[in-house]
């Protein structure tokens, strides 16, 4: 365990755990333009800035999850080519 | 009976319809025609160019619910895909209008028309059917009158806090019109095989079908209904709008958030799931396994649907915390 996650252990906990229970705290940190300067600001983590393209790596790739659509089966009996689609 | 062969079986009667609107369109004056391809071709696709693929679990009730009931009350003749076209008629009637109220089309005045003769054909299969004192006229009717009710509802609508976006109350006001447009169709099934009686139990299909519905589609349509008026009346957006206080500008960002919040994921997938549990309860009684299937299928596609949102959720925090531990 490095020095840096001894030090932010307790916040980091704390961190996550704000992230779980409270929308509006959830919500800001996904609304801020930085979310490295939001970690420090609001939960004190002090994080490389190295690892800022990380952090904005995984907020992407969360969001291209959305709208969430299961993969098509295609080729599968789940899956058809239709004559007419309405939506 | 497989999730699939409950579309494909009436494979032959959708390529019927299809044709029928491909020598429509051909025969449509120059200053309409191109518009009519538009929505023929690529705002609905009822006359696709390359084949549309589709997880069929997701749940098409346009037009096969006309087939499906026509099944269940022993309709086999001819006029049955006349009456399923019907569904396609006014599939377009309602999205040329919804894109005109929405104020995103060119030429207004071109739309109405497009709308009206579609309207016109969807009236005239019916007259070709009832004779004037049938009830089928007082269905029709009041569903115009409904149609119209959620227009008003949907312009004057003021979203209020107390309001309860995923409630009976709301859901059912923001898909009333979704009622008003498949009940005619159905409705006119159970009239030509002497099963009116049946008609209270179809509406209320229809009704806990699509308010569970509307969940779904403001599910996939959020990113969209963001940025239109009233935001569409997504039950997604107000919600959220309300649990961020209203401080800030509702963003995509906003959302995304949301769904990392299980109380927020069961709310949405519970309601679907409420929804689509009374609608699979409401046809039972039709001893119909075309339309159980149908409303099966679509309760496991969306339980596995909430399913995959939680482990996004999951493996959103696992790698957040790797991240800031490093």
């Amino acid at each position: 365990v490095s020095k840096r996650t001894k030090n932010n252990g307790p916040s980091i906990r704390r961190f996550v755990e704000n992230l779980n229970s409270d929308d509006e705290f959830r919500n800001q940190f996904f609304t801020s333009d930085d979310p490295v300067e939001f970690l420090k600001r609001e939960a004190g983590i002090t994080v490389e800035p190295s690892q800022r393209n990380e952090l904005k790596a995984l907020l992407r790739s969360y969001k291209k999850k959305f709208p969430m659509k299961l993969k098509l089966a295609i080729g599968k009996e789940d899956s058809m080519e239709i004559d007419i689609y309405l939506g | 009976l497989s999730d699939y062969s409950i579309y494909s079986e009436f494979s032959e009667g959708l390529k019927w319809i299809a044709k029928k609107h491909r020598l429509e369109l051909e025969s449509f004056p120059k200053s309409i025609s191109p518009l009519a391809e538009h929505y023929l071709k690529n705002r609905l696709f009822i006359l696709t160019e390359k084949p549309v693929k589709i997880d069929v679990r997701s749940g098409m009730p346009f037009p096969y619910l006309a087939y499906w009931f026509a099944k269940a009350f022993s309709l086999d003749d001819k006029i049955i895909n006349k009456l399923a076209s019907t569904l396609t008629y006014i599939s377009l009637t309602v999205s040329i209008r919804d894109d005109l109220l929405d104020g995103t089309v060119q030429s207004a005045h071109g739309h109405v028309c497009l709308a009206n003769l579609y309207y016109d054909k969807y009236f005239r299969i019916f007259k070709s059917i009832f004779p004037p004192n049938s009830i089928f006229w007082h269905i029709l009717s009041n569903c115009l009158n409904e149609w119209s009710r959620y227009e008003s509802w949907s312009y004057l609508f003021e979203y209020k806090n107390q309001i309860k976006p995923f409630s009976q109350a709301f859901l059912k006001e923001s898909s009333r019109y979704l009622v008003a447009i498949t009940l005619p169709t159905l409705a006119a099934i159970a009239i030509v095989t002497n099963n009116q009686t049946k008609i209270p139990q179809i509406t209320k299909f229809l009704k806990n079908y699509w308010m569970g519905w509307k969940v779904v589609d403001d599910t996939k349509d959020w990113q969209s209904d963001l940025r239109m008026p009233n935001f569409n009346h997504s039950c997604i957006l107000y919600y959220v709008s309300d649990k961020i206080n209203r401080k800030n500008v509702l963003s995509k960002d906003s959302i995304f958030s949301a769904f990392l919040s299980t109380d927020f994921i069961n709310l949405v997938y519970g309601t679907i799931q409420k929804f689509y549990r009374r609608a699979r309860r409401d046809v039972l009684t039709f001893k119909s396994p075309y339309l159980t299937r149908f409303m099966d299928t679509q309760i496991v596609f969306y339980k596995e649907e909430r399913e995959e949102i939680i482990n996004t959720r999951s493996i959103f925090y696992d790698q957040l915390d790797k991240l800031i531990v490093k």
